[in-house]
């Protein structure tokens, strides 16, 4: 690889690779993939999800990536079940927020028909508790620095369901005596080759569920809004 | 060694929170958090509430004046402050005298301990605003004599981490601090570097030690130090009297950035006060990971407010930062008693067995893969170490 490419270069190139179907087997659309999308904690170099928005869908997903994309909307919407429901007493304490901000983050909920009230004033989820939850996969790009990417992904697993650092082919040896590191932490690794653009797995990124619920919503409303902006 | 509220925005009820939780022993206003006319109706309900023994102190962050657009806030309500003043305000003894009458008057109105001198920053010993400091403390030293006031005096001192680097100057410091009639010094350093937790410099550091020592446990006058961290810890070791911490990164270490305009940013990271790690880290990636790996128990510290971290996952725990904040009181308050001690070499013996018990506790963690951010890593605990050992030469201990 030239040692003048730049990190931005890379993430193109990466992001131009995905577009053409290199990471195919991991199942996610092709068009899927963001750049920069917020998460509550750090913002990853790419996001994609394993999900399509319909044209016909992106007024409703735009309302719900605004209503969950905050920390209080998130965390609030962490808190609940769709059978049971769960008092404002309840949601307080477990949020450790305050009266205000409670009020609003329900509000907000409520307004994208995302939680219900009962006949008893206890809020539940308004979907359905077997509907998956859409994925999350998450792309950290690095030239080097692999400790960095390595704490990054770390933070990107509690709100991605899959993590992958993507670094040059000839930096992956550096960090490959870390396999067994990165796969107690459930992290992946791929090559990507800027001469021939050849992408390879090194360490298979798993899927398994988001670390936090709250973390997980809060990215998906950033990521749902970044979808239909 | 006390453990002082460093006071700064959104109040609330933690100050008080933090002295029912016996972390506190006191706390240091800040002016240009709290209206002034709210601000005397404050201290009488902690007075009212806490007693006499309580330490209430009051920061008369006088050094704002020089700060070109300083976000000042409540500051120019207050009768002492004028803002706006550069180098040519100081050339006259009456004007110098005048801002530190004033000042000194106007803490003598309230209900605190101690009052303390107006200020000005200074980066070395031999820069223009330093002499102006050394000038401002020197006049406060007499115009406190002449009005008599019932609290005692601390000279204020705020200064960048480069003023200590050098130890002939800090020498000359002490000849003139030491011949002053004052009850003690209030001590601000600001890091070099304004990011979160701090690695002030290991000969500095030492450096600073050796003025609290020699100010502290030679001179037998009393020292707090602002705007202080876990390395508070060392300079207790040292002799300091308090220490104040406060409830975000800018109040548990002095940046003069606070201090000018910003145009915001998003909410800081959610943190846990490990004692175990002498360290503030993050919740989410550092806490989680060790969580994950089953380690939590490594990092945590046995305060009231953890029990969530306990058997939860810490990215899922409610952590108000009043929270946070009450949290990093006790744990902080929790570390400086074991630090007590009347003898100094056994401070620091004691301050070196809790880096000692740090190192290993990151080492378990790191061994099993987790990942610190360079603050929050390990890197420090040697600069502490060699922190001390240095101190211990320059004091002769």
């Amino acid at each position: 690889m030239s040692s003048t490419v730049s990190e931005y270069e890379f993430g193109q190139l990466f992001a131009n690779r995905f577009r053409e179907g290199a990471l195919s087997y991991l199942g996610y659309p092709r068009n899927s993939l963001k750049p920069e999308v917020e998460f509550m904690r750090g913002r990853p170099d790419f996001v994609c999800g394993g999900f399509v928005i319909r044209k016909s869908r992106l007024v409703r997903v735009g309302t719900i990536g605004d209503a969950i994309g905050s920390e209080s909307s998130a965390t609030v919407l962490s808190l609940l079940k769709a059978k049971s429901g769960r008092s404002h007493e309840y949601l307080q304490e477990r949020s450790g927020l305050s009266k205000s901000r409670l009020n609003h983050a329900i509000d907000e909920l409520h307004s994208a028909r995302l939680i219900k009230v009962d006949s008893r004033g206890g809020h539940s989820l308004f979907f359905a508790p077997r509907v998956p939850k859409p994925e999350l996969c998450v792309f950290e790009i690095k030239l080097d620095k692999w400790r960095r990417a390595i704490y990054q992904a770390t933070q990107y697993r509690a709100a991605a369901h899959r993590v992958a650092i993507v670094m040059p082919s000839n930096a992956v040896d550096r960090i490959n005596g870390e396999a067994d590191r990165l796969r107690a932490f459930e992290i992946g690794l791929i090559s990507l080759d800027f001469e021939s653009g050849e992408l390879k797995t090194i360490v298979h990124p798993v899927k398994d569920k988001p670390l936090s619920a709250r973390h997980y919503y809060f990215a998906l409303g950033k990521y749902l809004r970044s979808s239909v902006s | 060694m006390l453990l002082l509220a460093q006071q700064g925005y959104g109040r609330s009820d933690k100050i008080e929170r933090g002295i029912q939780d016996d972390s506190l022993s006191g706390v240091i206003l800040s002016p240009r958090d709290t209206a002034a006319e709210s601000l005397p109706a404050f201290i009488d309900s902690l007075r009212e509430e806490f007693g006499d023994e309580l330490e209430i102190l009051f920061d008369p962050q006088f050094f704002a004046t020089v700060l070109p657009d300083a976000t000042d806030r409540h500051l120019p309500e207050f009768p002492y402050y004028r803002p706006g003043l550069g180098r040519s305000n100081f050339l006259s003894a009456s004007d110098v005298s005048r801002f530190v009458r004033d000042t000194i008057t106007y803490q003598s109105t309230l209900d605190l301990t101690s009052v303390i001198s107006p200020t000005l920053m200074f980066d070395n010993f031999s820069e223009s605003y330093c002499q102006t400091a050394l000038q401002l403390a020197a006049e406060s030293c007499s115009v406190y004599a002449d009005i008599g006031p019932n609290q005692q005096l601390l000279l204020g001192f705020v200064m960048g981490e480069a003023a200590v680097g050098d130890l002939d100057s800090v020498f000359e410091f002490l000849d003139i601090a030491t011949a002053w009639a004052t009850d003690g010094f209030y001590i601000v350093l600001e890091p070099s570097s304004s990011r979160y937790p701090n690695t002030i410099d290991s000969e500095r550091l030492a450096n600073l030690m050796y003025i609290i020592y020699s100010l502290a446990d030679i001179n037998e006058k009393e020292v707090v130090i602002g705007y202080a961290d876990f390395e508070g810890l060392l300079l207790g070791a040292a002799g300091a009297t308090s220490m104040a911490t406060g409830w975000y990164s800018g109040l548990r270490q002095f940046s003069r950035t606070r201090w000018l305009p910003s145009t915001g940013g998003r909410a800081p990271n959610a943190r846990y006060s490990s004692a175990p790690l002498l360290n503030s880290i993050t919740v989410v990636p550092e806490l989680l990971a060790a969580h994950r790996v089953g380690h939590a128990a490594v990092c945590l510290s046995d305060t009231k407010y953890d029990s969530g971290f306990h058997d939860g996952n810490p990215a899922d725990v409610p952590w108000s930062r009043p929270e946070q904040c009450l949290q990093h009181w006790a744990v902080l308050s929790a570390l400086l008693d074991q630090i007590e001690s009347p003898d100094t070499t056994e401070r620091l013996e004691l301050v070196q067995n809790l880096i000692g018990d740090a190192v290993a506790a990151y080492n378990d963690l790191e061994d099993l893969g987790i990942v610190f951010d360079g603050p929050t890593g390990p890197a420090r605990l040697s600069t502490w170490a060699q922190a001390i050992d240095r101190f211990s030469e320059l004091a002769g201990l």
